[in-house]
């Protein structure tokens, strides 16, 4: 047989071989594709944790501390070959970026009892603000602006420090962006946690110098240099993680620096290893997927194969009546197989790495890498092998049989031996669900990525039954066809009974329509859950932390930013670390506006966050607000025991407790008291026994009758009128026994108290709900729990009354309490800790809009997260790069599935031309010839379409409950797994219209070959 | 080739029985057939269909075992060979024509390609095999179709070629089933021509199936298989019974119909030269 033979006969049998061909293409591709997407994902994983992280988690500082005039002439070269050392041969692959040499000590400043911070930091100056010039030569600094404005400094200004050179100011700095690698997470203020310069805490802010300074300073100059450096994200790849891993362990353990005093602080490995669990959560998926593809592709190869093989069953006879011997005959028979799958190979590397190329860009983070690893062509290879093992499977039973019986044959039957191979497909299929059920994968709500074997279990042992019964129930319709009506539904009927060809292509249409039917459940379910939960978490389409200009609120610049008031909240956002709530997050809220922008989760039956947002805010007495210079109250005593005890009165800001003065036993008396730092508020009333009688019990009752403070040159009137007339302003600061009475009357306010041992009386102003009403998240109440004690702002226990159970508190969907900012900042006593994070929630139209007025009203805005980022981070997360490869690689067996099944339908039509011209010369007219076999394959591709949906759909509400689509689990309540109609109805319209079209064609062009002559030929 | 030895008989089948079992039925093709065919021997196997001729042949050919007796092909024992075996003996000594022209070649290689397929694994040699397949398609008459596909030639250029093919390996035997049925009598009368001469110029010995006696008696010899017997043999325009080792002779037809119906008790009387035989009279002998 010549080589241009094979041509032609490919040429001939261009369907078979067109099929084959794209069959074995899509096999290897996805063999080939598997590893490569895996590969590219893996860094795409990588990166965008390491990019999370801050930055100690993706760099390192190395600090060394003794005589700055020398250290860093030392230290980087050290610790540089040191790294170099331990990261072997990762050291030409420049994965760190240029690092960041600082020098720090400290200068005495008597004249504020501390010492102030004197920096070099390599290239600093481009990132400062600096008005002045930036310090270039030795003696040169530049001074912070809240230095400056503390210090009174100014540029041109020398500076004398004891002992030291003199510094002369060049300019006044401020940091734009403090969060900016460059500083390492240091406050760029202050001297790092590592230096000496930090011990003690300086309130002055670094003053930076030239290098100059301190090397050409004294050699008994102290201090510390550090060595920053950052991990360059672009550069690392999946790869290379275990062995960084490994060397920034063993550089952050080196003895020899250890031993030279030198110190290296990274968390690289614990973020390398954080890393490795968003690959686990991939690989296996990945693999599963591959597999389910691959094992579809071969199974659909072995089909074609063996149609292309029955296709030349004469030509082989002839072959072995040439005296061919079985060698010769079987490459002979698979020759044109052998010659699809060889070039099968490398294009369909090639288009698997390009499909993963285009999937990898769209899904990925950007810059991602697509290599083409070794892993890809071994895949390919063996994938190769497993097709020509498909080929050789399906042809052996062409290659085995005798010359007499192939010319006896008079078409292929559904023979009782393809019972018994799909009874035993069926049969591991079953066994495989069966496993999966007893270890709990199918039945535990917990995740598990072997549950993605269930679909295509699934659909095989599903496909094998129905593929099987359509045969049947055909037969069962013989008489009814038969007594009468159309006679192309007649033919069609029997032809649906009787050829194998039409079970091969149910059988491998409803697997891969119900895979694909899983896939797009899956896949629109986990993006539904991936924009739900990343709402949830960020609690809005955008959250901006931010800094309000001092001394305004919030709530008020955020007002004038939105005047509508819908598109903006301000919030205050505080997350408990201590033991008895830690973790737990107070988020302090505008209610009103905040029910605008947040995102909230309901279960049905539950109110709306605007139903809440009135009863997180009733109305409360106005608070005593201190704006003045002092403050005096005027009381009369009675009884007051022990006799001059001390008053005092707490406010919210400045110099609190204000000691008022001494309260007689008995008479009149007017107390003073200096106010320092107000405006403030007044918090409460303590009267306290007498400092030689410390411990007492306090008893008696006064009788405010007057409350002032000194503004404006005057004494005027403290807080509201009727502070002292109404019973709501007051309240007991104890529970005592007897209780405290508070009576207000027309002389005044008349509080009677009795005290316990060691306790003060206390009489509190009464200006916010008690307890504060707050929304809590369902995690951290019971049900039908009225009370419960949070946090407040201030980082204290704070009562709370639950008027309602969150299933998802937005922002801090497990561990979250909403309450409202005025009455927390009130609770807190306008003291919030430091770790008190300022927030605006901004609805998503107006965010741009809305952050420029805020940055314009002096808002600085330190970072921004949105739930679109947030989701885009979990759709480049190992689930859901899975659930996308899912997707795509049961669309492809789909259409693969799809187009094999109708040229499998077609060639098999094809070969029953004679019979059509038979009938044709029998008087049927074509017409009713193109019914039969459009009958025929609608009846077969609809069948195989609706059991297939079926299958997809019962297998997706089953399982898609244990199908992992998140790294860590989020709140059940948040989560739907129900899935989208609208996805399922495009795909199911897709799927029709692809058929439709396809089957419409395949039958026209059948009918349309269908001619008389052809009675001349030999009935194959 | 192998060589032919004149003493040697190409075709020796001795008490030659084939059963067929289908779903638990046996049918009884063959019951008992001795044949011989010498080397240069031309033999038209004849008979009703169903009698056993193709069966026959596809027993010469290797494509079938016997269930009894024995077949001799080219010295090999048919009953002895493996699949390989049977191959190779087809590859080296015994060529087919098939009935149907199509079915005898590969549709999409062309005239020359076909011949080379049959003939490459005997003559690896690429020059002497293009060099014998040109004489052969010149023999045949297809030299003008040479390259082309196979499919494309009429009925009896497909068959002519098929003839050619067959003989590619220049072999002892040619086994032919029907080659001119399909054919009109030109083409008929080109296939036989062509089948003489390879007998004629290689000494190729030829058993054919046909049901046409015009063909059979251009041939050497005829064979009458009937009802899975030799009935009959003719040579040289004569045709005579043949008696077979259980003694039984199948009478002609038209004698069945006539003279002698089924259920005649006959006499067999003794003669100088043979038998003769006489229809039994219980009442009075009568001669048949």
């Amino acid at each position: 047989m010549t080589g241009t033979s094979w041509l032609r006969g490919l040429a001939q049998r261009a369907g078979t071989t067109t099929i084959i061909f794209i069959v074995a293409l899509v096999a290897v591709a996805a063999a080939a594709a598997g590893p490569i997407y895996y590969s590219a994902a893996r860094t795409s994983i990588l990166r965008d944790t390491i990019a999370t992280q801050p930055v100690s988690g993706r760099g390192y500082e190395v600090n060394e501390t003794g005589s700055l005039a020398t250290l860093l002439g030392q230290l980087p070269p050290t610790q540089q070959q040191r790294l170099n050392t331990a990261l072997g041969g990762l050291a030409r692959d420049k994965l760190f970026g240029p690092p960041v040499y600082s020098l720090e000590g400290s200068l005495p400043l008597p004249l504020y009892e501390s010492t102030i911070p004197l920096v070099y930091r390599s290239a600093v100056c481009p990132h400062l603000r600096i008005n002045g010039r930036c310090p270039t030569a030795s003696g040169q600094v530049v001074v912070s602006q809240s230095t400056a404005k503390l210090t009174g400094w100014h540029v041109g200004q020398q500076l004398h420090f004891p002992g030291e050179m003199p510094l002369t100011v060049t300019g006044i700095y401020q940091v734009p962006n403090p969060n900016a690698d460059y500083w390492f997470g240091n406050d760029p203020g202050s001297a790092s946690q590592s230096s000496n310069a930090n011990k003690d805490k300086s309130p002055l802010q670094n003053l930076y110098t030239a290098r100059s300074t301190i090397t050409n300073g004294p050699a008994t100059f102290q201090g510390t240099a550090l060595v920053d450096v950052v991990l360059n994200v672009d550069r690392v790849t999946g790869g290379q993680v275990n062995q960084l891993k490994a060397a920034m362990t063993a550089f952050s353990q080196d003895p020899a620096l250890a031993d030279a005093q030198i110190l290296v602080n990274t968390a690289i490995p614990a973020t390398l290893s954080s890393v490795t669990s968003g690959w686990t959560s991939l690989a296996i998926p990945i693999l599963l997927i591959t597999l389910q593809l691959l094992a579809l592709c071969l199974l659909l190869l072995f089909l074609a194969v063996t149609d292309a093989v029955e296709g030349r069953g004469a030509e082989i006879a002839l072959a072995k009546l040439r005296g061919r011997g079985s060698w010769a005959t079987a490459v002979f028979g698979l020759s044109e197989p052998i010659i699809l799958l060889a070039l099968a190979l490398p294009t369909g590397v090639l288009a698997g790495w390009g499909a993963t190329a285009i999937l990898s860009h769209l899904l990925l983070r950007a810059g991602t890498p697509v290599d083409l690893a070794g892993l890809a062509w071994g895949a390919a290879v063996a994938a190769t092998l497993g097709g020509l093992a498909a080929a050789a499977l399906a042809a052996q039973r062409t290659l085995r049989r005798p010359v007499l019986e192939e010319w006896r044959r008079s078409g292929l039957r559904i023979t009782s031996r393809g019972w018994v191979a799909d009874a035993v497909l069926a049969t591991f299929s079953l066994a495989g669900l069966l496993e999966l059920y007893i270890s709990g994968q199918v039945s535990s709500a917990k995740p598990g990525t072997l549950i993605l074997l269930v679909p295509g279990l699934l659909g095989l042992t599903v496909a094998v039954i129905a593929s099987r019964l359509l045969p049947v129930g055909c037969r069962a319709a013989y008489g009814r066809t038969g007594r009468g009506g159309s006679l192309g539904t007649f033919l069609a009927i029997r032809h649906v009974a009787r050829r194998p060809s039409g079970v091969r292509a149910v059988m491998v249409l409803v697997t891969a329509i119900g895979l694909t039917t899983f896939a797009v459940s899956a896949w629109s379910v986990g993006d539904q859950n991936q924009q739900r939960v990343a709402a949830t978490e960020v609690g809005a389409p955008t959250v901006l932390t931010v800094s309000a200009p001092s001394g305004q609120d919030l709530g008020t610049v955020v007002a004038h930013a939105d005047p509508s008031g819908h598109q903006a909240a301000a919030v205050e956002s505080y997350t408990s670390t201590s033991s008895s709530n830690a973790g737990l997050t107070v988020l302090a809220v505008d209610p009103r506006q905040f029910a605008d922008v947040a995102t909230w989760t309901s279960r049905p039956g539950q109110p709306s966050l605007k139903d809440l947002a009135t009863q997180l805010a009733p109305s409360a007495p106005a608070p005593i607000v201190l704006n003045g210079s002092a403050f005096r109250i005027s009381l009369q005593a009675e009884k007051v025991n022990p006799a001059g005890a001390s008053l005092s009165a707490d406010v919210t800001t400045g110099s609190s407790p204000v000691s008022l003065g001494a309260v007689p036993a008995k008479g009149t008396v007017t107390l003073t008291g200096q106010l320092v730092g107000c405006p403030c508020v007044l918090q409460d009333l303590d009267l306290g026994p007498p400092t030689s009688q410390l411990g007492s019990p306090v008893s008696g009752t006064i009788t405010i009758t007057g409350m002032q403070e000194y503004r404006g040159g005057h004494w005027v009137t403290a807080g509201p009128q009727q502070a002292l007339t109404s019973a709501r302003y007051w309240r007991p600061g104890h529970q005592d026994d007897p209780p405290d009475s508070i009576q207000p009357g027309s002389g005044g306010l008349s509080w009677s108290f009795n005290s316990r041992n060691f306790q003060d009386a206390i009489l509190t102003s009464v200006n916010r709900p008690y307890p504060l009403p707050a929304v809590v998240s369902s995690a951290l109440v019971s049900p039908g729990q009225t009370q419960a004690t949070g946090a407040g702002l201030d980082g204290t226990a704070l009562g709370l009354k639950v008027i309602a159970r969150a299933v998802a508190v937005p922002g801090a969907p497990a561990n979250g309490v909403i309450v409202d900012r005025r009455y927390a900042e009130l609770a807190a006593g306008q003291n919030s800790t430091p770790t008190t994070v300022q927030q605006v929630w901004l609805a998503g139209p107006a965010q741009h809009a809305i952050e420029g007025r805020l940055e314009a009203a002096g808002v600085s805005v330190l970072s921004s997260s949105t739930t679109d980022q947030l989701a885009a981070t979990f759709a480049r997360q190992g689930p859901a790069l899975s659930s996308v490869l899912f997707l795509a690689d049961a669309a492809a067996a789909t259409l693969l599935a799809a187009g094999a099944a109708i040229l499998d339908l077609y060639l098999s039509a094809r070969r029953r031309r004679y019979e059509y011209a038979a009938l044709s010369a029998s008087g049927v007219p074509f017409r009713t010839l193109r019914r039969a076999v459009r009958t025929e394959l609608a009846l077969l591709l609809g069948f195989g379409t609706v059991i297939g949906v079926i299958i997809g759909a019962v297998a997706a509400l089953v399982t898609l409950r244990s199908v992992p689509e998140f790294l860590t689990a989020p709140p059940a309540a948040v989560v739907s797994y129900v899935p989208p109609v609208l996805p399922l109805v495009v795909m199911l319209v897709v799927a029709v219209a692809v058929l439709t079209i396809a089957a419409a064609a395949a039958s026209s062009t059948l009918i349309r070959g269908v001619s008389l002559d052809q009675l001349r030929e030999t009935p194959t | 080739m192998s060589a032919t030895v004149e003493s040697e008989p190409v075709v020796h089948c001795d008490g030659l029985v084939q059963v067929y079992g289908t779903l638990g039925q046996e049918v009884t093709a063959l019951r008992g057939i001795d044949l011989t065919v010498t080397a240069g021997d031309t033999v038209a196997l004849l008979g009703p269909s169903g009698a056993g001729k193709s069966t026959l042949l596809w027993l010469l050919a290797g494509l079938l075992k016997p269930t009894a007796g024995r077949v001799v092909v080219c010295g090999r024992r048919v009953n002895d060979l493996n699949s390989r075996s049977a191959a190779a003996l087809r590859l080296h000594d015994v060529g087919v024509v098939l009935q149907n022209p199509g079915r005898n070649l590969l549709a999409n290689e062309t005239a020359t390609g076909n011949v080379m397929f049959a003939q490459r694994p005997a003559h690896p040699g690429r020059a002497a095999s293009r060099r014998r397949t040109a004489e052969l398609l010149d023999a045949v008459g297809l030299a003008r179709v040479a390259h082309r596909r196979a499919g494309r030639l009429s009925g009896g250029e497909q068959q002519r070629l098929a003839v050619a093919v067959a003989l590619a390996n220049r072999p002892r035997l040619l086994l032919a089933d029907e080659p001119t049925s399909q054919l009109d009598r030109g083409s008929a009368t080109a296939v036989l021509d062509l089948i003489r001469a390879a007998n004629q110029d290689q000494g190729t010995s030829v058993v054919m199936v046909t049901h046409d006696p015009v063909v059979g008696n251009s041939l050497s010899r005829t064979v009458t298989i009937r009802d899975g017997r030799v009935g009959a043999e003719g040579q040289a325009g004569q045709d005579y019974l043949v008696v077979s080792r259980d003694g039984s002779v199948q009478l002609p037809t038209e004698v069945l119909e006539t003279t002698l119906p089924p259920g005649t008790l006959v006499q067999a009387v003794p003669t100088p030269d043979g038998v003769s035989l006489h229809r039994a009279n219980l009442e009075g002998d009568e001669r048949a």
